[in-house]
């Protein structure tokens, strides 16, 4: 293929960039490992808050749970998405996937959840939705303020965070489905949930808002 | 340490660099140094997903930093304190282009659709091939490749058609 002008053009326009010690990278990629390794750990061995939430069913339900386990149908690591939150860290939501209580349709569904999760940038299928959820709650929250009724709890950016993202990776997975004929009909009826854990997370004494 | 430990630490060495410009590109040399770390944190917690085959290991990198792109783009912030020595790591690369050269292409290229605009920004930017692209956007190559063409025809456009016309 010829090159042709704009080609060169674009090829020009890269900003400028800096490169770094190739000793500080290496020593990155080892705080970056440190820095993954203890949430693995704790998982299995620290009691902490944590909460469940119905991701189907509209807002969500949260109970408290006082282990740090993973709750029942949250052990498989690669149903996940993680992002970092405006104060608790980096927070990591498992889902459970889809109860469906149809046996016809219930290892397509798992395939087609489990096929997504290992071969979607799950993060950037979710970073659509985020924001307009973000927005939506803020918006919500504001008019609550104005009617007189702010929300004080300074935890409310990391809640509003964690439900963000939980719903837009609900969204997300919900079109990858729906792309394979598991429609909201077809789902009706079906039970999910899922968990978040964060290195900062902070529910208070209570488990929950 | 673990195979895909080692997989790991060897794929994030061969392709750090070419992440951290990526990131300098597409949010500043500032604030790139912590994308990096946020990259690398994601990568070590998804380090059973890593793909066997080296190339797509390079791809994949590039997706989750693509993914902190994204977090970034909406008000998503993290301060590492490695990312300061990173960031201190000043005039180490001086064949860079000027900071305003190409200012009227890049104005071009953020007027298009996002996802069009990302697509020809690996393609120029960080030399990737369409393929590659593909992969690192999630989207068949087909897909790809027509979408470039077309990202490319509404540049021409945008930047006059005679300036930048096909050589015969």
């Amino acid at each position: 293929m010829t090159p042709d002008l704009l080609d060169e053009l674009l090829d020009r326009s890269a900003p400028a960039t800096r490169a770094a010690d190739p000793a500080d990278l290496r020593g990155m990629i080892r705080a970056a490992s440190r820095e993954a390794r203890p949430r693995r750990r704790r998982r299995v061995g620290l009691a902490a808050g944590a909460l469940t939430v119905l991701l189907l069913g509209g807002a969500g339900v949260a109970t408290a749970s006082g282990d740090w386990l993973w709750s029942a149908g949250l052990e498989n690591p690669h149903r996940s998405l993680t992002y970092t939150a405006p104060t608790w860290g980096q927070c990591e939501i498992r889902f459970s996937g889809y109860d469906t209580h149809n046996p016809w349709i219930q290892a397509d569904v798992d395939r087609v959840i489990d096929e997504w999760f290992a071969n979607t940038d799950v993060e950037a299928a979710a970073a659509p939705y985020v924001g307009t959820y973000v927005a939506q709650f803020e918006a919500d929250q504001a008019a609550q303020a104005a009617a007189g009724e702010e929300i004080t709890d300074p935890r409310l950016a990391d809640l509003n965070a964690w439900m963000a993202h939980e719903q837009a990776l609900g969204e997300a997975l919900y079109e990858e489905l729906k792309a394979h004929g598991y429609d909201s009909t077809v789902l009706a009826g079906s039970d999910a949930h899922s968990q978040v854990h964060c290195d900062g997370e902070d529910w208070g004494g209570e488990g929950g808002r | 340490m673990n195979r895909d430990d080692a997989r790991l630490t060897e794929a994030l060495g061969a392709a750090s660099t070419d992440l951290l410009a990526y990131l300098q590109r597409r949010v500043g040399l500032d604030d790139a140094p912590d994308l990096l770390g946020e990259t690398m944190v994601v990568a070590w917690r998804r380090v059973r997903e890593l793909p066997a085959e080296p190339e797509r290991a390079r791809m994949w990198l590039f997706g989750i930093a693509r993914g902190t792109v994204l977090n970034h783009v909406r008000g998503e912030r993290r301060r590492w304190a490695l990312a300061d020595r990173i960031r201190s790591d000043a005039g180490r690369d001086a064949a860079s282009p000027a900071a305003d050269e190409g200012a009227e292409v890049r104005d071009a290229l953020a007027r298009l659709d996002p996802e069009l605009a990302e697509l020809v920004r690996l393609v120029h930017w960080e030399r990737f091939t369409i393929a590659e692209a593909a992969e690192v956007l999630g989207l068949a190559a087909s897909t790809a490749r027509g979408r470039y063409a077309k990202a490319k025809e509404a540049l021409r456009a945008a930047l006059g058609a005679e300036a930048v016309a096909p050589r015969p």
